[in-house]
């Protein structure tokens, strides 16, 4: 099971956001990049219920770094995309691509 | 810890900080000041407040339903028990209350003059009883459900809501509407039957609150 894993919708975007970000990804620049480059309102809490989720499939990995005074004292969750994440990020993206090979959906489904 | 220049909406923070669990306790509503601090210094004040309801009302939406996928059966099962424990509840509560009456009854009949108050101090104890007896419940369902207090007591609440609204809908039948706005306005009715369920999540709110700081103190003595 864990071999042939694939992600999800927002996964797939989550991974491809923290892979983006390497070092700065944590809740804020996530979210940040997922609006920036998909233009869709994403709330803090679908993209903390992703990443958790994630973190238990062992895709993601997070550490704690220092608290900022502009968070009130609290400090940031960090993420990294582990080997497993990177691998099964891979997997669905060459997936997508096949169901999409010879459609020219840019050309034919462009509104 | 130096003061933001404009705060945001308390409600919201102590919201998202019920329902945000012990692993994230730091970092969502982290994240969200900090996103909200920058707002307010770029658009102003009014937006970021704005900005920060709408984000806190989505964040906890998700909060709860990622809670419950994540552990639907400890959730089920803690709420079955709970609405086993209201069910006796009641039952303790219309005993203690009918006991009450009876030993008023017997016991001491006040003179005319006093009988008003005497009235009002006995609805205030009955209402006390239906309100302590389910906030016990509450908070020992939020002690039972391992860090998920406040959702568990928050579904067991909509549960035991829906039920008083069903109640609610027939004790008005046959009551013209002026009556009935008049006993709900006067009378404690409508905190007898749905301040059971507000007292549910009182509950489990406030044995969340405590455990998160105990933690928290337990984090900062680490």
């Amino acid at each position: 099971m864990a071999d042939s894993q694939y992600l999800g919708d927002f996964e797939h975007i989550v991974v491809l956001a923290v892979l983006r970000l390497s070092e700065r990804a944590y809740g804020v620049t996530v979210r940040q990049e997922i609006e920036l480059r998909t233009g869709r309102e994403v709330s803090i809490g679908a993209v903390y219920a992703t990443l958790s989720r994630l973190e238990k499939k062992g895709l993601v990995h997070s550490y704690v770094g220092d608290p900022t005074p502009e968070r009130g004292g609290r400090s940031k969750r960090f993420f990294r995309v582990t080997a497993k994440g990177l691998a099964a990020a891979n997997r669905t993206h060459r997936m997508v691509s096949r169901m999409a090979d010879g459609l020219h959906l840019a050309r034919r489904f462009a509104l | 810890v130096s003061r933001m220049p404009v705060a945001p909406p308390r409600i919201a923070v102590w919201l998202v900080g019920l329902f945000t669990p012990r692993e994230q306790a730091e970092s969502i509503p982290g994240d969200l000041l900090e996103e909200f601090s920058e707002l307010a210094t770029k658009s102003g004040a009014a937006y970021a407040r704005r900005w920060f309801w709408r984000q806190s009302v989505r964040t906890i939406f998700h909060l709860v339903m990622s809670g419950f996928r994540a552990s639907p059966w400890l959730i089920t099962g803690v709420v079955v028990v709970g609405l086993l424990l209201v069910k006796l509840g009641q039952i303790f509560s219309e005993w203690t209350i009918r006991t009450g009456l009876r030993f008023y009854n017997h016991h001491y009949l006040p003179p005319y003059h006093h009988l008003r108050l005497a009235m009002f101090l006995l609805n205030g104890g009955i209402c006390l009883v239906r309100f302590l007896v389910p906030l016990s419940i509450g908070c020992f369902v939020g002690l039972i459900s391992r860090g998920k207090g406040v959702l568990t007591t928050a579904a067991l609440s909509l549960i035991c809501g829906i039920w008083a609204l069903l109640e609610f809908w027939n004790f008005c039948q046959g009551w013209s509407h002026e009556a009935l706005f008049r006993v709900a306005i006067l009378t404690p009715v409508l905190l007898n039957f749905f301040g059971g369920s507000v007292a549910l999540v009182v509950g489990g709110a406030i044995v969340s609150s405590i455990q998160k700081k105990g933690e928290g103190r337990l984090l900062r003595f680490n």
